[in-house]
């Protein structure tokens, strides 16, 4: 059967010893998911990054498809004259980390791209409702329109910080 | 007793301070839970546990297979999978081992470029995907950014692949995975689903379900399932593998 295959094709096929720290990590958060509350947070990743698509296009900005049904959206910066490499790293200086990605069609290298990848995942986990998303896409259009300006990265970096800070790393599958 | 390696320590501070003062929107980046962090910093990274839970090779693996099997019922009651192994590493060791298990060197592969959105193990040709098997590839459309399930069918009638992957690390739309089914059936391929992005928002209900479609599921437990880093692959149900591949165990004497 094709279980059997599978199984086999995992260990010995491409894998030695499994991870069983790693497996049981994978089981804990199996549980998390099933729990009702994941629902709640899946629903409203979809929802935030729906916000920010569409705080994106009233911004001018070109997103791939027009906007997202899932976590992310992939942003082509060509109308706005900055490479994915530069955004990334002007963006890197207000604390903001994003990738730098090739759009379909690209006209430059992987190393340089056109684009950059953006998701709500993370910041979903942390608490981030529609209004931050909003405020977000606010903080990522001020620092790629003053990318030389040092004073204005310092600060959005400011007000990130601010927005990050109160939202811990950590406890958040306790007090929800 | 030998000092704290503070070089390393300190280094993970810092990394602890970046993560909680910066804005995270790396789409394929998450937090896990304490008890997610608990357990993957606990003494199980101790054992050997070759094999299956109750077919191991070493001895000692009472507790170990009682973990494992739980992550493995877990899986199927959150994707309702007929069967799950929750061993591979990551995606990208999840796909070779798909690969592996479903294809000889040199077979063809459908997959999604990976400049128009898809992955390096999708048979780009820096990774082995496309070093060992034959790649062709769908894109989306220019116009429209999407993937147009027309365009699919047509390379794939063209290039008969014995394998089509679906799945994306940097599309923001759904796919219609009965679609790719009727395809993956037309030219006799099998499909598989590499769903590592949307995964928790599959998990959900958020999103179309592609087990009922794919004949296999892939995906990276980290990104929105929101797990420790890994993989695994999951089947909505269990099938004879259609070109007569056996295991290692079962290979006839020539």
């Amino acid at each position: 059967m094709m279980s059997a295959l599978l199984d086999s094709a995992v260990f010995p096929g491409t894998q030695g010893g499994p991870l069983e720290h790693v497996i049981a990590a994978k089981a804990v958060a199996f549980a998390e998911a099933l729990d009702p509350s994941f629902s709640a947070y899946a629903r409203q990743v979809i929802t935030n990054a729906a916000a920010m698509a569409q705080a994106f296009v009233e911004k001018g900005y070109n997103i791939v498809s027009g906007g997202t049904d899932n976590h992310c959206m992939l942003i082509d910066l060509r109308n706005k004259g900055v490479t994915g490499k530069d955004a990334q790293h002007i963006l890197g200086q207000a604390h903001i980390t994003v990738n730098k990605n090739m759009v379909p069609f690209d006209d430059k290298s992987p190393f340089v791209t056109s684009g950059i990848r953006v998701g709500t995942a993370a910041i979903t986990t942390r608490g981030a409702t529609v209004t931050e998303c909003k405020q977000i896409v606010g903080l990522i259009d001020n620092a790629l329109r003053n990318g030389d300006n040092e004073e204005e990265l310092k600060r959005v970096r400011f007000l990130v910080g601010g927005m990050m800070r109160l939202k811990p790393l950590y406890g958040w599958s306790v007090s929800s | 007793m030998t000092e704290r390696d503070t070089a390393i320590f300190d280094l993970i501070e810092k990394e602890k301070w970046r993560q909680t003062v910066g804005l995270e929107l790396i789409a394929s980046e998450n937090y896990v839970s304490d008890q997610v962090l608990e357990a993957m910093g606990s003494v199980l990274t101790n054992k050997y546990a070759e094999g299956l839970p109750g077919k191991r090779y070493y001895g000692g693996n009472e507790f170990v297979d009682q973990v494992e099997q739980l992550a493995i019922d877990r899986a199927k009651q959150l994707f309702g999978a007929a069967w799950a192994n929750v061993q591979p590493h990551s995606g990208a060791q999840a796909n070779a081992a798909v690969m592996l298990g479903c294809l000889k060197p040199g077979d063809t592969i459908l997959g999604f470029d990976l400049s128009h959105g898809g992955h390096l193990t999708h048979g780009s040709p820096v990774n082995f995907s496309g070093k060992l098997y034959r790649p062709v590839f769908y894109g989306v459309d220019k116009e429209t950014g999407r993937v147009h399930m027309d365009a699919v069918r047509a390379v794939a009638l063209k290039e008969k692949p014995k394998l089509i992957i679906c799945g994306a690390s940097a599309y923001s739309r759904d796919l219609d995975y009965a679609a790719f089914r009727a395809i993956a059936d037309e030219v006799g391929a099998l499909l598989l689903a590499d769903i590592s992005h949307p995964a928790g928002l599959i998990a959900a209900k958020q999103l179309n379900d592609p087990l009922p479609h794919c004949h296999i599921v892939t995906t990276t437990t980290h990104k929105t399932l929101r797990g420790p880093r890994g993989g695994l692959i999951l089947m909505g149900r269990d099938f004879e593998n259609p070109w007569g591949l056996k295991t290692p165990g079962q290979e006839s004497p020539a």
